[in-house]
Order: C-alpha cells, then structure tokens, then sequence
C-alpha cells in the first residue's frame, strides 16, 4: 500500500474551485510518465467528510491540495494540525478536522500533514477556470512536483511558505 | 382529519419549535402545541423548502433532464437519473435496453441503495440506537459512535465508501455521474474495474450481516420500546416483479393494507395518476398523496424500507431473504408497523444490494458494450424507481421540437408525508404528552422522522405551487383576516371583522 497520501477536493462546476484536483490530474499524469505513482495514493473529492479519516491509516505523510481565496497568488504551503471542531453539523470539513477524527479512531496522531492552497478568485458557478487560476495552476505544478519527488515530513517542511 | 393535526383553538397554548429536524438530508421542522399541563394539542412536521423543478425544466431538450434532475438531490441524484432516464426511453422509443444496459443501470442503483442506506443506518441513526435517544447530544453523533463503538463506525464509512465506489465506476463520477443516457448508458465497465468492485465483497456483506445482527439485538434488548415506538397503523405501497419478488429498479406497484390485505398487487406504473392523488395542506409545503379510491382519510400509506420488504413475496437475493424472515417472525404472523423497524429493514436492504451486486458482476453481460437503443418517438414516459427513501415519479412530456412540456414527480419522501406526521403524533402521545419537555425527549419526534430517513430537500412544492396562508392578527391575537393562495394559485380572502 502506498504510505504518501494525497488528497484533492474542489467542485469542478465552481470555476477556480477545481484547482485542488486539477493539479492531482496534472500530478498524477506526471508522475505516472516519471514511474513514481504507484507511490502515492491519488483521492479526489467534492469536499473532506470523516470517511477521508480512514485514508490516513497506515500512511506516513499526507498532502491536502485545495483552492482559496485568502492566500497569497500563486499558492501557499503549510504545515496542519489536528483541530477538534464541531464538524458533525456541517457538510464539509476542513483538513485539520479529518486529521483531528484520525487521532480519535486510532488513539495515536496521525502521520505529518501540509495543506498546499493555490489561490483561486471566481468560485461563481461555471466550469474551466479562470485566466489567472490557470496561471497559478501552472506556477504550482513544479513546486508540487518537488513535493513528490522529496516525500519526506523533513523535506516538506522546509519548503513550507505562507 | 387526524388527531392532533389541528388543535381545536390555539389561545393559550404554548408553542415548541424544533428547527431544523437535524441529521435528515434538507430543512423542516417540527411544531408542537401544548397547553399549562403539557397536554399535547397539535403536533406538525412542516417542510420550509420549496424546489423549482418541474417549472424550470419546462423548454430544456429531454436529453438533458436525465442530468439537470440529479441536482434535485446531493444524496440519491443516481436515483433521479434512473427515473427520468426510465421516463425518457419511453419517450425515445426505446421499449427494451439492452441487457447490459440494464445491467449496468441495475449496477449504479443498488450501489446507491448500499451507499444511501449505509450513511442513514451508521451516520444518522446508529448514534441514537446505540447511544441512546437521550444520550448527551455533543456526543450523538457518528464521531461519538466511532469513539464508542469504532469497528461498527468504520464498517459503516467503508460500506458507504464501497456503494459510492460503485457508482464512481459505473456512471463515471460518485456524485451526479453522467452513466445513464435516454436509451442505455454510455459507459461501458471494464475488466479491471469490476474486478475492483469485486475484490472486498465478502467483507462486505459479513458486515452487512453484522448490522443486520446488531439491530436484531437491539429489538431483542428492548422489544416494548421497539415494538411501541411512533407505532401506527399504514396502508403500505412498493414495487415487484411479476413474480412477486423485491425490485428496486423496475417492477410493477403493489399496495397492502395494514393487515397484509392487498390493494392492488401488480399495478402498471405508467397509470399512477388514475391511481394516485395528492392532497394540499395550507400548513405544509409538502404535499400528502393518497390512493384515489380510499380516499384522502383512508388511503394514505407508507413507503420505502419497511413498506417494501412487506409487500413483496419475496426477496431475491438468499442471506438478505432469510433475515427479511426473522424480521417478520417478529410480527408473530401480521405486519410490522413500528417506526424503529424502518432501521432493521434499511439495512437488510444493504445485504440485499451487496447480493444484487456480487450477482452482476459475475455476469458477463456487465462487460458488454452494446449500451443504448432508440426505436419510435413517444410524446409522453413515466419512470419509476425504488430510490433508497421509496418510490420515486417522474413523469414528462415532450414537444415535436424535442423540449419538455410539462414535467410532474413525486418523491418518496413525499409518499411518506403523513406517516411521517402520524409517527411523530403517536411518539408525542407515547413519550412527551404531560411530562416536562427535555432536548432528550424532543430528540425522540426527531429519531421517528429520521427513521424515515426523509429527504426534505426533495420532498417540496414545486415553484408556483405552494399554498401559503397570510394571517392578521390584532393586538390579543385575535384573526381578523385571513388571505390563502391554494395549490392552484388562486387567492382566497377571508374578512373576518363582520
């Protein structure tokens, strides 16, 4: 089983929304051309609900990749803690409350963590992204390819950027 | 009129309120009259949504009803697609699809019956039955579930994940998926995904049977609460094969009265309106349907898990089949109608589609590719499915220039409207009638309509046609003019100041 987890989630008929997983899409291309993606283990959502908890089980570091608003272009890159919330009342959850519900079935914390946003501004409905989402998309891809080709917590913090 | 739907006068009454319903899919809520002594007066589940459907689809091309409806609903959009695909291959000629057409769209629907009944028996229900009903509410959820009881809250998120998984592969995408056209479907399965779905099926239905033995016990452990709770009397309505057997994809209606009696037993769905009425109440945006020849009174009923599983014969599928038996050999020879069993047959229906699934994937018809057929035009189709919830209506018809004319469905939820109301009515009287009212109690009106796992967002008025009611009231509380809009849009006006 691969022990790299990396997890996409966005609504591809909300315009920028669809950056999450269409850089797993790109990601995954890649890294199958290079021979790495039997490493990995590819999960793409509309949004993070608990069942997202049981891909963590036996992984040793783990990749959220979503879309925001409030980041700095082209993306950030960040370090996640497990963060109890009151999760059951809502449809969606965010990372740090998966990873949260991940320490509560297992009794142990869960394997490092790091959030890449890449910065979107129409979340409007519609599909296809917009021109400036698209730059993003490109400028992250590289940085993400790193990311696979270094799959370390080690490695992974030091690239970590607001 | 029911009992307890309308209080004879409102003065002086109190008024609870419990909004939303939680842990059911949409928006309603529940409104409790009671007087000084809790003495219960009226008790009403009122829908506040309203959906827009049938007006905004009027003018679109049929082709594209079959994905636009999906939207109706983020929990069972497969079923929409499956009935107004039903509906559409009436209208496109096409009589009979091929058999791997069929067998993929049987594929796609029961892998939405396990993923929909999976995530109400373990996500919404079991923290009420394994918990208790008045259990601490921050820990009446699936997270204190898991945190009590974490082999069965996995299990519960695994066979969800497995029905969402076979949708993924079937229809091309676990939510609104694209699998289903008018006349078949347009993709084919291919070798290394059903294998895939193969690989953890027997797991799968040993969990199956293990929830099925967990609700057993719980009956067991308990069976004056279980056998009690929000108990009514019901007309039952479902759908069978010519045989009699169990079939959530295409069948014939049967309806049973409350003792087992049928009403009809292999009714042509197509003829549903010669059938089937539905009465408007201004307090609801939900509409109340009835079987036209008993009457609005007398003819209403219940569908979904429980409705089916007794009016059937039969239920195809081995393992599922014998503990549809245990569950009936609790009702000692008659129907089962307490509300609690709901649960117990949900999710005897999870084994019966694991069954339905492992059955189609070992059948080479899967693999095929010849997927649609079309043969000559129709003006008019009705589609029927059994969606996780009951049965589901579409009904359309379509102009000489391809564009739907005129649209009309019924959702199960709305089937079980007043069920769902003489639930909640019988559980008042049982459980909170003259006792001093608690979150804990008010949770047991919302386990019985959550029993049903109603789907609220679906179940509404459509745009235009919602009866609403507009009171003046004077300083006291007194009425003094009342304007109505019915379900045909007229306006009503009522000057009370003579």
């Amino acid at each position: 089983m691969p022990e790299v987890l990396l997890t996409a989630w966005g609504n591809a008929s909300r315009t920028d929304d669809a950056l999450g997983p269409n850089l797993l899409h790109l990601l995954e291309t890649w890294a199958s051309s290079v021979g790495i993606a039997q490493y990995f283990e590819w999960v793409e959502d509309f949004q993070l609900q608990i069942e997202h908890a049981l891909y963590l089980e036996g992984k040793t570091l783990a990749l959220y990749v979503d879309a925001s608003q409030n980041i700095s272009a082209p993306f950030s890159f960040s370090l996640l803690s497990p963060l109890q919330q009151p999760w059951h009342t809502t449809h969606a959850m965010p990372p740090e409350s998966v990873l949260a519900v991940s320490q509560l079935l297992s009794h142990s914390p869960p394997c490092p963590a790091f959030l890449l946003c890449l910065k979107g501004e129409n979340f409007n409905i519609g599909e296809g992204l917009s021109p400036s989402a698209q730059c993003h998309l490109q400028a992250t891809l590289p940085f993400a390819q790193r990311l696979l080709q270094n799959p370390s917590p080690n490695a992974w913090l030091t690239f970590c950027r607001p | 009129m029911f009992e307890l739907e309308n209080a004879k006068t409102t003065q002086g009454l109190r008024r609870i309120a419990i909004e939303p319903v939680s842990r059911v899919e949409g928006h309603g809520k529940v409104t409790l009259l009671l007087d000084e002594h809790n003495k219960i007066h009226q008790v009403r589940l009122h829908i506040v949504e309203f959906r827009g459907f049938e007006v905004f689809i009027k003018g679109r091309p049929y082709w594209e009803v079959p994905v636009t409806v999906q939207r109706l609903c983020g929990i069972c959009p497969v079923s929409h697609q499956l009935a107004a695909c039903k509906a559409m291959d009436v209208i496109i000629g096409a009589k009979q699809l091929t058999p791997t057409a069929e067998k993929l769209r049987r594929l796609m629907h029961y892998g939405q019956i396990v993923q929909s009944n999976a995530v109400h028996f373990y996500h919404l229900a079991s923290p009420d039955l394994l918990l208790g009903f008045d259990s601490e509410v921050a820990q009446r959820n699936i997270i204190g579930v898991a945190l009590k009881y974490p082999d069965i809250a996995k299990q519960g998120i695994l066979l969800r994940k497995y029905g969402q998984e076979v949708i993924h592969h079937v229809a091309g995408k676990r939510i609104h998926g694209t699998g289903a056209v008018p006349g078949g479907v347009n993709k084919a399965l291919t070798k290394a995904e059903r294998d895939i779905l193969k690989k953890n099926l027997p797991q799968l239905i040993e969990w199956a049977q293990g929830g099925i033995e967990l609700v057993q016990r719980l009956h067991e452990a308990n069976p004056s609460f279980y056998n009690t709770f929000g108990l009514f009397d019901s007309n039952m309505m479902g759908m069978v094969r010519e045989d009699g057997a169990l079939d959530l994809y295409h069948g014939y209606l049967c309806a049973k009265d409350a003792k087992g009696k049928p009403i009809f037993s292999r009714l042509n769905y197509e003829t549903y309106t010669q059938v089937l009425r539905e009465e408007v109440k201004p307090w609801s945006y939900m509409k109340f349907p009835y079987i036209a020849e008993l009457g609005p009174e007398n003819g209403w009923y219940k569908v979904g898990p429980l409705a089916r599983l007794q009016t059937c014969d039969f239920i195809p599928s081995p393992l599922a089949e014998a503990a549809r038996q245990t569950m009936l050999s609790f009702g000692n020879g008659q129907p089962i109608h307490s509300t609690l069993c709901y649960h117990w047959a949900r999710i005897i229906e999870v084994l019966h589609g694991l069954e339905v699934i492992q059955s189609l994937l070992e059948d080479p018809d899967v693999l095929g590719t010849d997927l649609t057929v079309k043969g000559e035009r129709q003006e008019e189709g009705v589609g029927v499915i059994e969606a996780p919830r009951g049965i589901l209506v579409h009904h359309y018809k379509v102009n000489e220039d391809d564009q739907v004319s005129m649209c009309n469905l019924i959702v199960s939820t709305t089937h079980n409207n007043q069920a769902m109301n003489s639930a909640i009515r019988s559980v008042a009287m049982q459980h909170l009638d003259r006792r001093i009212i608690s979150e804990g109690l008010l949770n047991h009106i919302e386990c019985a309509i959550r029993a049903y796992d109603p789907c609220l967002s679906c179940a509404t008025h459509a745009l235009g046609k919602m009866p609403l009611q507009v009171e003046l009231l004077n300083a006291e509380g007194k009425r003094l003019s009342l304007l109505s809009r019915d379900s045909t849009g007229t306006l009503h006006s009522a000057d009370l100041h003579a």
